[in-house]
């Protein structure tokens, strides 16, 4: 099985397997280190999917798609800003409803402006085009999987090293940081606590979006009910066990895109993908179980305190 | 420590205050108060507490807006709407409660929202800590830039504090109990670190209740009494019992303690217990502590925080796993039970009131019904009674005096004083043997204080055995039968109120002698 | 001490009733009036006539067999608000319903059509086989919480997914009937359906079944020790703790109960509504999700969560009236809940908050802490 692994194409799927899960997952971070808990994320890609397409079908272009997506991503993560940091609702259940509204608005649109229902695929929708890197694109066996992406991709990648440099290096990092570990420490040096955490809510419902854009302008061309498939928790967790750091949530990110590719490589030596499907989200609980130590004590747990003798 | 100056020799005050007021509800926490702090002088501000110190302080940083009176810095009127305006003109606040980021490393700490930059927003971090070193050098505060805050100790952290502060040309330092906290060596390094910052030519404000730090280290002396200036002395001129005279209300009596009588049988007793630290740190937090209650007696015991009176309570409650020692209650071992189990024998009223002591969405009743609900009046195969649910929380609200609207009322709506009474009450009406209680006055308003200390003595009175854990020496000195003295997990010495001060409990706590 | 001792002699706890009202009339009223506000905006955006649109909505919930349907729908959708509402209350928050309802209705269906036996023991055995399946599921994610430290609220959420996949699988392979064009098992037999009831038009026994769980539910919360127990947890896990009680135990039986609850539904479901276990159904209704909102309403007031699942139940059905009516998609049905639940969980209602309270924020530990947070103000 080993030597289907390491093939060039199956790098490559690996690879087209984590950009939309790589931006989203991005966004996400950024949002937890502002302190919001950022459960929307689905519902941003899904809305980003859809807003893509239908730009692209309407105006013959995939840069307004893409766009098009990033902003229908941002107005959806909005819905959440206003309710946890505006209102203080409690961002899980708010999350969950607005995952709900964008799986029935995408749907109700898809039907209201296309009269289709389900899924949507026209010529007239103009995908994104993969990028050649020449050189570097001809490098064996990696050179395709890292050198020809869509510019969502190249995107993906970079954007870990940026958001590193941003964090770690730059005032805006710095405060976005302190804002998410101590607002009222940071409310008190003169930081808005509510500016930056709109701010960095916005940035992940934009990275969504055009993880949703990535879905369904590169990987295929089309639209489909509830296409973000749970790419949207996946994401959470990775940020989760990236601990909201770039580097480590790229890697997470890399297991998840290993295990989906595998997944469909299974499918081809004909295992049923029901199962396959099943792997990503088998491998997360998998990656949880084995980090549990450190997790529990970056989920605070321990709220509840201890029995002890029992 | 540095001379002591005259403040009358400043031409012209730092800090000004007139008449500075501030109400909350019907209670006066700050009653006209005026204060000057002169240039270059090292100015406590002291006071029991409850006596409005901490307010005073808000008002002064920007937190809270006074209801009348002005404040006046370096000449200027200023009206502080946060600690912002407060900081721009050179104040600097060292809260009790640190403002740290603590996974962020010391100097990201200092400089925030006041980064240097290289270029565009990129922050210029090598001149950032050679800035801190430089600081550091001068006023002796020597802590590493580089280090995450959650590294430090506590007083490290109070360094990074005054760091922040100074880097921000703060001119004015005011410490909020800064000693509270800290360790005798930790609390020496810090006086002279302020007689430094003094002689560098700043200006401290520092709160505090004990004398001997006043004496120590400052100029001049403010003295709070129930929100109002009692005082305002020279150190040089003055004398620690003038000051606590001061204090305490030059024409109240002190209180008299409580009348004591012989403790009967052993009820609680703690053998060689050892508790770990719950911080991950080495060591034990608790080492070989033995105590014995008797019915009928309150044992005292005293710490500065951190000392390992928090794990000998969460140990006897069963929050905290013991590493050996045993716990009996009435000469049954309870230390392998779980809290439920324990809780069958023990009373407990927590330092936490609103975190584990009571649910503040819940009403008034529920909160009291807790612990109740599967006693056989209350409880029939499983049904709640809940007639007499409401007639037990009416009961207890009318005998502790809980000042509410209905029991049906969220525990949160309730002042400090009457949470605490629901605590007390429910606790108490439980007629067990023992009683643990932890800083029970803490943030109570005074007319409640001594309400809920005549409610311990009865319970004492009525035979219950009480491990007292208090902060305010005068608490204990009042109400103990014998006082523990714990210093660095250890049990540093046993006395008797009648035979101590609160000088020689101030040196046992420090950890200076043992008995 | 005078002022210490005066105290308000108190009257009973606010009735039920009172309470229903009050939240009715503020928050949900005013909740409903901007989502329909929303509504017209969005009905208006795409091209139709709101009124006309909003009509054929309304008379579609209420007329013909508009009233049978809703109540139909209201038993799936108020059964999984309960499956949520019931750890919730405790602080517990399971997103597992879809699964416990795809896993509950697998095996409910695997006996409805192959156990022996007589038909109405058989229908018995299949929803009680169901429950059991969920809360076997749901007891997974409770161990995987107090034994490995894996949080709740995500273990629940991804094995949704798994329970699809072995759903799927056992379906495709070895429990499906090879000769349906879809990924199927058999029809339930005729016998072994859920009977309706001749009154209200044909409805079945599951909505009484339904009522008196919401019942029996309601009477536990007031008037059982183990109701108030969990209330108090819910409230405050601390307190409970402090307070003597087995708090992890506490909790992993209610997420069980919920899981039961879910897997019942997914049960009934098929033996009672669908009649036919086709891959992808039970997940394609949503009514794990839908339930979810309805119990975000009013968590922790069983009554309230059986009101509001038949306003959602109406609503869905209402929009598959309009639809049909009007050509504007069903789906605006959809969009609707979710209008509605965001408007009522950012409090965008202009009541005075002595008049509605506001709503509470879970405790600490239901909600995930963020890095190294915790700490806000």
């Amino acid at each position: 099985m080993l030597d289907q692994i390491l093939t060039e194409a199956f790098l490559e799927a690996v690879i087209r397997a984590m950009i939309p899960i790589l931006l989203a997952a991005m966004g996400g971070l950024i949002a937890e280190r502002s302190g919001v808990f950022q459960i929307s994320l689905e519902g941003s890609i899904l809305a980003g999917a859809f807003g893509a397409v239908a730009a692209s079908y309407a105006t013959g272009s995939s840069l307004v798609g893409v766009l098009a997506g990033g902003l229908a991503g941002i107005l959806i993560s909005l819905i959440l800003a206003f309710g946890a940091v505006s209102r203080k609702a409690d961002p899980i259940v708010l999350g969950i409803a607005i995952n709900l509204f964008a799986l029935g608005f995408t749907g109700f649109l898809l039907t209201q402006i296309f009269d289709i229902r389900g899924s949507f695929s026209d010529p007239a929708i103009v995908g994104l085009p993969d990028w050649r890197i020449p050189g570097l694109s001809s490098i064996p066996g990696v050179g395709s999987a890292f050198f020809e992406l869509t510019a969502l991709g190249y995107i993906a990648f970079l954007s870990v090293p940026v958001l590193w440099f941003v964090l770690f290096r730059t005032t805006v990092g710095l405060r976005l940081r302190g804002v998410g570990e101590h607002p009222t420490a940071a409310r008190t040096l003169g930081v808005s606590v509510v500016r930056y955490r709109y701010g960095a809510v916005g940035f992940s419902g934009l990275m969504a979006g055009l993880g949703g854009a990535q879905l369904s302008l590169s990987n295929v061309v089309l639209f489909t009910d509830g296409m973000s498939a749970g790419r949207g928790w996946i994401a959470i967790v990775g940020v989760m066990l990236g601990r909201a750091h770039p580097v480590a949530v790229l890697g997470v990110v890399g297991l998840f895109g290993f295990s989906e590719a595998y997944g469909f490589r299974l499918q081809g030596n004909g295992l049923p993908s029901q199962i396959t499907d099943a792997l990503p989200f088998a491998v997360t609980i998998v990656a949880l179980a084995v980090s549990r130590k450190r997790f529990a004590k970056l989920l605070n747990l321990a709220a509840t305190p201890p029995e002890v003798g029992e | 420590m540095g001379g002591h100056r005259d403040a009358s020799e400043s031409v012209e005050p730092v800090l000004r205050l007139e008449g500075l007021t501030k109400r909350f509800g019907s209670v006066t926490a700050n009653d006209s108060i005026d204060l000057t702090v002169g240039r270059q002088e090292i100015h406590a501000i002291v006071g029991e507490n409850g006596a409005g110190k901490s307010t005073l302080m808000s008002m002064l940083y920007g937190i809270l807006q006074p209801d009348a009176g002005e404040i006046w810095v370096k000449g200027e009127r200023q009206h502080f709407k946060n600690p912002l305006d407060a900081m721009d003109v050179g104040l600097g606040m060292v809260f009790q409660e640190f403002q740290l980021f603590d996974s962020l490393s010391v100097v990201e700490n200092v400089i925030y929202r006041r980064e240097p930059r290289r270029w565009g927003p990129i922050i210029d971090i090598d001149g950032a800590c050679a800035e801190i070193d430089e600081l550091a050098r001068n006023y002796g505060l020597s802590v590493d830039p580089l280090a995450r805050v959650e590294q430090l100790s506590v007083g490290q952290r109070q360094r990074v504090e005054v760091l922040k502060a100074l880097y921000r040309h703060a001119d004015v330092l005011i410490l909020d109990e800064p000693t509270a906290v800290l360790t005798p060596q930790e609390t020496s390094d810090l006086l002279g670190m302020l007689t430094r910052l003094r002689d560098g030519g700043r200006t401290i404000v520092f709160i505090t209740h004990k004398l001997n730090e006043v004496m120590d280290v400052a100029d001049h002396a403010t003295v709070l009494h129930r929100g109002k200036v009692v005082a305002s002395r020279l150190v040089a001129e003055t004398s620690p019992t003038e000051l606590s005279a001061d204090m305490t209300g030059r024409n109240i009596v002190p209180t008299a303690r409580a009348e004591r009588r012989q403790p009967g049988r052993t009820v609680l007793n703690v053998s060689e217990l050892c508790v770990g630290r719950t911080d991950d740190g080495d060591g034990l937090a608790t080492d070989r502590v033995s105590l014995a209650i008797g019915a009928g007696e309150i044992l005292g015991v005293a710490a500065i925080a951190g000392n390992g009176q928090e794990e000998l309570v969460r140990a006897i409650v069963g929050l905290a796993p013991i590493v050996s020692g045993t716990i009996g209650i009435e000469g049954t071992p309870i230390h392998g039970l779980s809290t439920r189990q324990r809780r069958e024998h023990l009373a407990y009223v927590p330092e936490d009131r609103k975190g584990i002591g009571s649910a503040g969405s819940a009403s008034i009743q529920e909160n009291l019904l807790m612990g109740f609900q599967r006693e056989p009046r209350l409880c029939s195969r499983g049904w709640l009674n809940r007639g007499e649910a409401l007639r037990h929380a009416n009961d207890l609200i009318d005998r502790y005096g809980i000042v509410t609207q209905s029991a049906a009322a969220k525990a949160s709506s309730l002042s400090g004083g009457n949470l605490q009474k629901v605590l007390l009450g429910r606790e108490l009406a439980r007629s067990l043997p023992v009683l643990i209680v932890e800083q029970p006055t803490r943030g109570v308003d005074i007319g409640a204080i001594e309400f809920i200390h005549q409610q311990l003595l009865r319970y004492r009175d009525g035979g219950g055995a009480v491990l007292l854990v208090s902060a305010e020496l005068s608490e204990l000195l009042k109400l103990s039968t014998r006082i523990a003295v714990m210093s660095k997990g250890r049990l540093a010495a046993v006395v008797e109120p009648d035979a101590t001060s609160e000088t020689e409990l101030g040196l046992y706590m420090s950890g200076a002698t043992t008995s | 001490m005078s002022e210490h001792t005066i105290s308000v002699r108190t009257t009973q706890l606010e009735p039920v009733w009172v309470r229903i009202v009050r939240v009715v009339g503020g928050r949900v009223s005013s909740a409903i009036l901007i989502s329909l506000l929303l509504g017209v905006a969005v009905v208006a955006f795409s091209g139709s006539g709101p009124i006309e649109v909003f009509s054929a909505l309304l008379t579609g919930a209420v007329t013909e067999s508009g009233p049978r349907n809703t109540l139909a729908r209201a038993v799936p959708i108020g059964g999984m608000a309960l499956a949520f509402s019931i750890p919730y209350r405790a602080g517990v928050v399971n997103l597992g319903g879809q699964g416990q309802m795809v896993l509950g209705g697998l095996v409910g269906s695997i006996v409805a059509i192959y156990a022996p036996g007589p038909d109405p023991l058989v229908l018995v055995v299949a929803i009680v086989a169901g429950a059991a399946t969920g809360a076997a599921w749901a007891a997974l994610a409770a161990l995987g919480q107090w034994k490995l430290m894996l949080p709740i609220l995500i273990t629940t959420l991804l094995s949704n997914y798994i329970a699809d996949a072995i759903s799927g699988y056992l379906i495709r392979y070895h429990v499906g009937d090879p000769g349906a064009s879809a990924i199927a098992m058999k029809p339930i037999p005729l016998d072994r359906r859920v009977p309706t009831l001749p009154i209200l038009g044909g409805v079945t026994v599951s909505v009484v079944v339904l009522v008196i769980v919401v019942i029996v539910i309601s009477i536990h919360d007031r008037r059982r020790v183990a109701g108030y127990e969990s209330l108090m947890t819910g409230y405050n896990p601390s307190f409970a703790w402090y307070g003597g009680l087995a708090v992890d135990r506490q909790r992993s039986t209610l997420l069980i109960v919920g899981g039961a609850i879910g897997g019942a539904v997914g049960a009934n479901l098929i033996v009672g509504q669908l009649f036919v276990n086709i891959h992808g159904d039970i997940t394609g209704t949503a009514f794990a999700w839908t339930g979810l909102m309805v119990a975000l309403i009013a968590p922790r007031n069983p009554i309230a969560i059986a009101i509001a699942a038949l306003g959602f139940a109406g609503l869905q059905v209402g929009g598959l009236a309009m639809q049909r009516e009007t050509g504007v998609p069903g789906s605006l049905a959809l969009v609707l809940q979710g209008i509605i639940i965001v408007v009522f969980m950012t409090r965008l209602v202009f009541v005075r908050s002595t008049w509605a309270p506001r709503r509470r924020a879970p405790n600490a530990d239901t909600t995930l802490g963020t890095i190294g947070g915790g700490k806000d103000a």
